[in-house]
């Protein structure tokens, strides 16, 4: 009895280790999402309003979702160290633990922003949006494909192991 | 020493040029008026006896200005669309960047020179003129001409904190905020507990609101250029209330060449001139009635 038990419970720990990997496939998905609604938001403000950055990222912070949401509040919370540091460096910081080629794509916006006028600034925005919009695309499929087959797997893998092991 | 203005410029400043700025002599931190940078030439400070470099500076890059022009307005280049298309904009602690570079549609691009105007605030510099701008204990109306760079900004403020101890109520249009630089609704500088500051309006319109809104004794401005300016004084003159205006220019007789300040002359708007004459470094003001 304690032997099929230990057994279940293996299988049951190889499952949610798959749980866990499809887990992060969504949570980077919804991340993407996330930076994607920033940029609209971004875009659309600059756009119309064409506010200074701290009154830009101080609205952005409470309207963006998400990962946007907490970017443009540690960015708005370092924009007091301007003149100290480049805005460029300010924005890579908030990016925080953002990682892979969202990171990159971001940070080559935040080169541009603050830096130049209007054009320049909206044409980077477009460029990082449609970009993150691709990855964003990319990162649901993954997260649809992959995330059943991860869990799939490592059941499998679990019982296989469990019944060898008995 | 108040040296809080030269500080507030190099604040703008990027690290490394900052830091060799902050090593200049006290006494030619003391004495400077404006950094200048240009693109290719090594950033240099003027005083009242010329322009000198930067003692261990680099030469300047369009790193350099474009960094400062991100410190100067708070990384949002796209909001100064206007300020830059008048050729400055109004950084924090109320130093005046001017800026030079290719004109186009959207205004200028490609900056190839900085000019970062120190603000002062010099206590007692209009002590000894102050009582001969009066009249029967009432202020006379006056004009503050002088070059560029010699000080009409810094006694016009003072003559305004002065006025303002005084209980006269003194109503400033301060367009680019160099005189008060008021920001979030109080004066960094002092210009009196009698004075209302209108910041970030165009002059004219300024002169016309206040008049309208606060019932000024005396309407104080800074730089009347445009003809628009010179028209809202003379509305305010034959209102009632005494002007206390500056203007480029060398004396009365350059002045008086330009159509919208002889308009003002001959109309009799001013009857005291203040000339600043800058020996170097050293402010001379001559009081002429009118």
């Amino acid at each position: 009895m304690r032997a099929f038990l230990g057994a279940a419970l293996f299988t049951l720990a190889w499952t949610l280790v798959g749980c866990g990997a499809a887990a992060r496939l969504r949570a980077r998905a919804r991340t993407l999402w996330e930076l994607c609604r920033m940029m609209e938001l971004l875009r659309f403000e600059l756009a119309r309003f064409a506010p200074p950055m701290p009154e830009l990222f101080a609205q952005l912070g409470k309207t963006a979702p998400g990962a946007g949401g907490e970017i443009s509040r540690r960015l708005y919370d370092s924009l007091n160290r301007l003149g100290d540091e480049e805005f460029s460096d300010l924005w890579e910081r908030a990016l925080g633990d953002l990682s892979g080629p969202e990171r990159e794509t971001m940070a080559a916006l935040g080169r541009v922003l603050g830096r130049y006028g209007a054009q320049e600034e909206l044409a980077a925005l477009d460029v990082c949006r449609e970009r993150l919009m691709d990855l964003s695309g990319e990162a649901e499929r993954t997260a649809k494909e992959r995330g059943r087959l991860y869990v799939g797997l490592s059941a499998a893998v679990g019982a296989v192991a469990s019944v060898l092991m008995l | 020493m108040d040296m809080d203005g030269f500080y507030a410029a190099a604040a703008l400043l990027p690290y490394a040029l900052r830091r060799t700025a902050l090593m200049m002599p006290e006494a030619d931190k003391d004495a400077c008026e404006e950094l200048r940078l240009r693109r290719g030439c090594v950033p240099a400070f003027s005083d009242g006896a010329g322009e000198r470099p930067i003692p261990g500076a680099g030469p300047v890059t369009g790193e350099t200005v474009a960094s400062v022009l991100e410190a100067a307005t708070q990384a949002s280049l796209h909001a100064a669309v206007n300020a830059l298309r008048r050729g400055y904009i109004t950084a924090p602690g109320g130093v005046r960047v001017g800026v030079c570079g290719t004109g186009t549609q959207e205004g200028l691009r490609s900056f190839s020179s900085l000019s970062l105007r120190i603000p002062k605030e010099v206590r007692g510099c209009a002590d000894g003129i102050y009582p001969a701008l009066f009249e029967n204990g009432v202020f006379c109306s006056t004009l503050i001409l002088s070059p560029p760079g010699a000080g009409k900004t810094t006694l016009l403020r003072e003559l305004v904190r002065l006025l303002s101890g005084d209980g006269v109520r003194v109503s400033l249009a301060d367009e680019r905020g160099e005189v008060a630089d008021a920001e979030g609704g109080e004066s960094r500088f002092d210009v009196g507990k009698c004075t209302d500051v209108m910041t970030g309006v165009a002059k004219a319109d300024a002169i016309m609101m206040l008049l309208r809104a606060m019932n000024p004794q005396v309407v104080a401005v800074d730089e009347v250029t445009e003809p628009a300016d010179a028209r809202a004084l003379l509305s305010a003159a034959g209102c009632g209330a005494a002007l206390l205006a500056t203007v480029h220019g060398a004396d009365l007789e350059e002045v008086r060449k330009r159509p919208s300040m002889r308009c003002l002359l001959e109309a009799g708007v001013f009857s005291r001139c203040v000339t600043i004459e800058n020996r170097r470094g050293v402010r001379i003001c001559r009081v002429k009635v009118l």
